[in-house]
């Protein structure tokens, strides 16, 4: 089974995609307990996106692919903005140290390693596509 | 975003609703800068929250190194799973203060 959706390049976009991507699982017949792992690494990532990649005026859109099959969930998100890529131009996320020290920063990439099973990311002739797996979902 | 406030043996409760994603949390962040200014020490509840993600994170921690500054306490409660799972990986529940309820928090920040 599979959906794509595509959304522009705003924050106010996340919750609805949230609400698209919860109903495909339900459809889909992936367990809820996966549903917030997957909508908070589409979220982090998004929120990176719109925030960073895209320093024009132009009007630009982000493709998201949601594919269900017996070995798992493949979730793909494709754009046009700036390339960055998570395994390798993201600060490692610091997770300790006490309250005056801590930064937040990292945190979405953190996420991403942690929940997702495999993380593959590619670009190329300006266009980007991050392919994340999770398996069973 | 809505948010609800009470009083509990004069220790303010703020308990936050719904999503707490980089849409709201620079809105929620104001307001709890607004209500530190007042309070020392605050309580936050997380039983109406359905959703964090890293910016809720940051408007968390933020709070915490002000208030710390500021020498008052600040306890969160009521964060059920997923949420708890979400602050668990972050490991933001080694260096938050975090209580069952919200009377227990209130308990701690008089203690």
């Amino acid at each position: 089974m599979q959906r794509a959706f595509r959304i522009r390049t705003e924050l106010r976009e996340i919750p609805h995609l949230a609400e698209q991507v919860e109903a495909f699982c339900e459809e889909a017949g992936i367990s809820m307990s996966s549903v917030y792992p997957i909508n908070l690494v589409l979220d982090e990532w998004l929120t990176n996106l719109i925030t960073y990649a895209f320093d024009d005026e132009a009007e630009h859109t982000i493709e998201v692919n949601l594919c269900k099959a017996d070995d798992g969930l493949t979730i793909t998100v494709t754009d046009d903005g700036q390339a960055f890529n998570p395994l390798t131009d993201a600060p490692e996320a610091q997770l300790d140290g006490d309250i005056e020290s801590r930064q937040v920063g990292g945190l979405g990439i953190h996420f991403m390693k942690t929940l997702m099973d495999e993380i593959d990311y590619h670009s190329a002739d300006g266009v980007n596509r991050l392919t994340l797996r999770k398996q069973p979902v | 975003m809505q948010v609800n406030e009470e009083t509990i043996d004069g220790v303010l409760v703020v308990s936050p609703a719904g999503r707490l994603d980089s849409n709201t949390s620079p809105e929620f962040e104001a307001h709890l800068f607004q209500r530190m200014e007042e309070h020392p020490s605050l309580v936050i509840r997380f039983g109406d929250v359905d959703y964090i993600s890293s910016a809720g994170l940051r408007v968390m921690l933020m709070t915490a190194k002000k208030i710390k500054q500021n020498g008052g306490r600040l306890v969160l409660c009521e964060i059920g799973d997923p949420i708890r799972e979400v602050f668990e990986i972050s490991g933001f529940l080694t260096i938050l203060e975090v209580c069952d309820d919200p009377r227990g928090a209130v308990e701690r920040v008089n203690a």
